[in-house]
């Protein structure tokens, strides 16, 4: 009889047990998708060659918690959304990602510290851009974009709390990428690129930033420079 | 009335159980045989490189960071990036890393493609939407090794999260979606591949 009560009183709690796992972790996380606006009702819009670039960076943190479900910015990662659109009859524009920066106006800002320097220089995606900004490292702080795969760990850092949640984060952070494309007449491109905040650098201490953007046309060997002077 | 009471009572024993064994099940490692059927149309006249590289080669996935239950997709990548530049090119030779002293003055120009990352979602219950996206990035250079274009193709598939058991399980909808992927990104990237302009002046620059 005593054995029977055991044995009942362990059914009660297995069933209490798994009714609170399965309202515990019902939900999937819901997260915002990013508007597309038309190109030029950007705040920060650029055209060259009538090749369009706009960008709109996504410096807080309650935004990066509404359209990725992590606070990048507390992971040292900000997010910039980056629309292009091509409206030349006949020219290609390449824009290669890995060489997108941003530097910070202060020239008294440390440069890109040693650890950042390691970091990237591991990290698949950032080694040409290191060597192909040598130029600008010697002012302020160089802002250098990571790959989705490299940022994950900063994701799961910021704490998905269960294994769905978390899959969906990186699979929106992953989805939502600007990618390296060939933009052919009459086409469009945008995504976000993930810049790695120099972990010397609080982006309230500068006044404004650069962000650097180059289109290439391939077939003539041109080189279009988009900077654009912003505000976090 | 008591006896389906009890029946749920069973049931929800039965879940209770199941999810307490779940993570003794045994590694499970799926390798997708089935290739990509592509369009047949006239071939552009070049020859071509493709080079394999190692994202390629050793391309794998694990289903929502399991490590019980993963993918090789390698394999599966290389036949369909073969059966992609036979369909596209006159003429092609597959290289991999290790053979890169094919010399590339011969060809006409070098295909690269890169996997730029499989990710999947899924929601916690069986009437819930799972998705699985492959990224893909094609890289186009000449002989001398300058790129002339470059597009990245995202295949994505999407189905049902799947019940934990039953042949609707999630295991059997998640193979689903990595074939549906498969197909949808090298689809898209034939597409892609046959319409580049850069290819396209190669092409008739050569028949000049």
């Amino acid at each position: 009889m005593t054995m029977l009560v055991k044995l009942f009183s362990i059914y009660k709690w297995s069933v209490l047990f798994f009714i609170i796992a399965i309202s515990s972790s019902c939900a999937t996380v819901t997260l915002k998708k990013q508007e597309v606006k038309p190109v030029e009702s950007y705040k920060y819009s650029s055209s060259k060659d009538a090749l369009t670039v706009a960008v709109q960076p996504m410096s807080r943190s309650e935004d990066c918690i509404e359209y990725f479900g992590s606070d990048l910015i507390a992971n040292k990662i900000l997010p910039i959304f980056i629309v292009v659109e091509n409206k030349n009859p006949s020219l290609n524009f390449t824009i290669f990602k890995e060489k997108i920066t941003m530097q910070s106006s202060s020239a008294t800002d440390n440069l890109i510290s040693d650890k950042d320097q390691n970091y990237l220089k591991s990290s698949q995606n950032t080694g040409e851009a290191l060597s192909g900004t040598g130029a600008v490292i010697s002012s302020g702080a160089v802002f250098m974009p990571i790959g989705a795969l490299a940022a994950a760990p900063f994701l799961l850092v910021a704490g998905a709390k269960q294994m769905t949640d978390s899959a969906t984060i990186k699979y929106n952070f992953t989805d939502n990428e600007f990618r390296t494309k060939t933009i052919t007449p009459g086409k469009n491109s945008y995504g976000f690129v993930y810049l790695k905040i120099p972990e010397t650098i609080n982006l309230k201490n500068s006044d404004f930033y650069i962000l650097s953007i180059i289109a290439k046309d391939i077939e003539n060997d041109k080189q279009l420079n988009f900077e654009f002077k912003i505000s976090l | 009335m008591n006896i389906c009471l009890s029946l749920i009572r069973k049931y929800i024993v039965l879940c209770f159980i199941t999810s307490l064994l779940a993570g003794c099940a045994s590694t499970t490692t799926v390798v997708p045989e089935k290739t990509v059927i592509f369009p047949t149309t006239d071939k552009i006249n070049l020859n071509v490189k493709v080079e394999i590289k190692k994202s390629i080669l050793e391309a794998s996935y694990k289903y929502l960071d399991y490590e019980k239950f993963s993918y090789q997709l390698g394999d599966n990548f290389v036949k369909n990036i073969e059966s992609l530049s036979r369909n596209i090119f006159n003429k092609y030779t597959i290289s991999n890393d290790q053979e890169s002293g094919v010399a590339n003055a011969r060809f006409d120009a070098i295909l690269i493609p890169e996997l730029v990352a499989i990710e999947g979602k899924t929601g916690m219950w069986a009437s819930n939407d799972a998705q699985t996206a492959i990224i893909l990035e094609w890289t186009l250079k000449n002989s001398k090794g300058d790129v002339l274009w470059v597009d990245t193709v995202k295949g994505v598939a999407e189905s049902g999260a799947g019940t934990g058991i039953g042949p609707n399980n999630f295991a059997v909808m998640s193979n689903i979606r990595i074939e549906a992927a498969i197909k949808d990104v090298f689809l898209k990237s034939y597409d892609s591949i046959y319409s580049s302009p850069a290819i396209k002046k190669l092409s008739s620059i050569k028949s000049k």
